[in-house]
């Protein structure tokens, strides 16, 4: 199929490139392997209006995608397997047969992933990311019913914590990595009064309820299940690395950790793209102009996977790439124009937010150092980290020898869960910053395809083995 | 089957239940909701085991990304519960 325009994901940035688009007449194809539009922030679900930060603006994103029908071709719950630098790309619909695009112009918009931190007892079940458990709450309205510690660090930690809080969920214990912010971290949120005022809001919440929060600590061991489950935490030093001393254990049944998010770059790796690595925009992101275009012409690139830049960013970069491309086809529209042009003056703002959070929360590398040796690193095939450190001891520093010695990364999430503790662990063991690794393979189809779909497949992957 | 008390409750109404299989067993789940939050409202927090330790396993991004909640729908093996939305019929067996 040969569209014009495909946009692939539809939280706020793809979902207002689409919108931003349809008001000036021109069509696109929308992407999203979710059922519903919003991404992972403006999830569409069962969450109660009246607890803090849930967002209108994602119904409102909703609505405007259903208004214009016509022009947007929405396609829920399509996941894209493959794609090459000339655009061609294969998503995987609900039934289970592949979709091919040609389009001329491609706005990739997938967001970010949570960065996980390996600690005894993390693949328990009952132990999720942040993220997770919020998914719970706004997708199915469903909240721990139990005795919950959530830990890690930046705004997700908070948000999730009032969240729950407010819905009276018993919170034994919040666990930030993080320190107070300091007044200079402070006054660069500032920037935008109104987000700073946000996460301020949260930190209220939990005090007026009451929830102990323990700074500069962290989760480093879960033990036990169902009711007799308990977290060991430990305070860190100024790298993050755990501490001997003052080790505490808080009994809770449902532990849900993340240590903020990094972008997701799955399909500017196989496009083919430049990445850059700054630890303050969450590891590697697509490289872009100002006009959010990557270094393979045709490819743009919007919202998170750009350098972690929060909701707000992608709202207006959302705005910034539906202008370029209605310039790029013909049909400039002067309201665009104006509107695009409103959304650049508010990136400065952003950009000294979100360097003041990161400076305050941003992921410190000794928190890797949780992980004991009995500690299972990949998920998928049981890797722990004394099989890692074994075979980075032999002298395997490359991602793939380690891969190959250790099988860790080469489940079925393709390391994606792993990907940061493993290119920690390569790093450390070198002695070389996280930026002069390379990054991680990126292998199609990046997701399980049925037998009966990968005909339809093959040739994509033909080519990419070429 | 063993019973587990549930470690989640509801705070919005859910959608109509129907019937569903679990490793063959009837159960009656809300319609349309995410499999892997219905089996977890169940009280069903292991879906498999990891491969090598034979480890039990469940939910853990609910996001499509860990392949934490896997598990055989209708036949087809691996498929993420956290994807899956539940329908009348449906049969879903658990490797716990």
């Amino acid at each position: 199929m040969s569209e014009d325009i495909v946009i692939v994901g539809a939280g706020p940035a793809g979902a207002t490139a689409a919108i931003r688009l349809a008001e000036s007449g021109i069509g696109c194809a929308l992407l999203d392997d979710n059922a519903q539009a919003g991404g992972q922030i403006y999830r569409a679900g069962a969450a109660p209006k009246d607890l803090p930060g849930i967002d209108p603006r994602g119904m409102e994103l909703r609505a405007s995608l259903a208004h214009h029908r016509a022009l947007i071709d929405f396609r829920p719950q399509h996941e894209v397997v493959a794609l090459h630098g000339d655009r061609r790309l294969w998503a995987r619909g609900p039934d289970g047969n592949i979709a091919t695009f040609a389009p001329r112009h491609l706005v990739l918009a997938t967001g970010a992933i949570e960065v996980s931190v390996p600690v005894s007892g993390w693949t328990s079940p009952g132990v999720y990311t942040l993220g997770g458990l919020q998914i719970l709450l706004k997708a199915a309205g469903m909240v721990p019913d139990r005795p919950a510690v959530l830990g890690g660090a930046g705004p997700l930690l908070y948000l999730v914590a009032a969240q729950l809080a407010a819905a009276g969920v018993p919170l034994a214990a919040v666990i930030d990595a993080a320190p107070w912010p300091t007044l200079t971290q402070i006054a660069g949120m500032a920037r935008r009064p109104d987000l700073l005022a946000q996460g301020m809001r949260y930190a209220l919440e939990l005090k007026r309820r009451g929830v102990a929060v323990l700074r500069r600590h962290a989760v480093i061991a879960i033990d036990g299940e169902g009711g007799g489950r308990s977290v060991v935490a430990a305070p860190l030093d100024g790298d993050w690395r755990p501490r001997g001393e003052a080790r505490r254990r808080i009994a809770a049944e449902i532990v849900a950790l993340g240590f903020g998010l990094r972008p997701n770059t799955e399909l500017t790796q196989l496009a083919g793209c430049a990445h850059d690595h700054d630890p303050r925009r969450g590891g590697w992101f697509a490289r872009r102009s100002a006009d959010c275009e990557t270094t393979v012409p045709g490819i743009f690139v919007v919202g998170d996977g750009g350098g972690i830049g929060g909701a707000e960013r992608a709202l207006a970069e959302g705005t910034i790439v539906a202008d370029v491309l209605a310039r790029r086809t013909g049909k400039a529209d002067g309201g665009l124009a104006a509107q695009a042009e409103r959304a650049r003056r508010a990136l400065a703002p952003l950009e000294s937010f979100r360097a003041a959070l990161e400076s305050w929360s941003g992921l410190r590398p000794g928190i890797f150092e949780a992980a004991a040796p009995e500690t299972i690193i990949c998920r998928c095939e049981d890797v722990r980290r004394a099989d890692v450190d074994a075979a980075l001891a032999g002298g395997l520093a490359l991602p793939r020898g380690l891969k190959l010695a250790t099988r860790a990364g080469m489940g079925l999430c393709q390391g994606r869960t792993c990907a940061p503790a493993l290119q920690h662990l390569i790093a450390r063991e070198a002695g070389i910053a996280p930026s002069e690794m390379p990054l991680p393979t990126v292998r199609m189809p990046t997701r399980p395809v049925p037998a009966a779909a990968l005909a339809a497949l093959s040739p994509a992957i033909d080519e990419a083995a070429r | 089957m063993r019973m587990v008390h549930p470690t989640f409750r509801r705070l919005a109404r859910e959608a109509a239940r129907v019937e569903v299989f679990i490793d063959g067993a009837p159960y009656a789940l809300p319609e349309g909701e995410m499999l892997a939050a219905a089996l977890l409202a169940q009280g069903m927090i292991t879906m498999m085991r990891s491969p090598k330790a034979d480890e039990p396993r469940g939910p853990h991004c609910l996001m499509g990304s860990c392949f934490q909640c896997t598990a055989t729908i209708d036949g087809v093996a691996h498929q993420r519960t956290c994807r899956a939305t539940v329908r009348s019929g449906m049969r879903i067996d658990l490797a716990r």
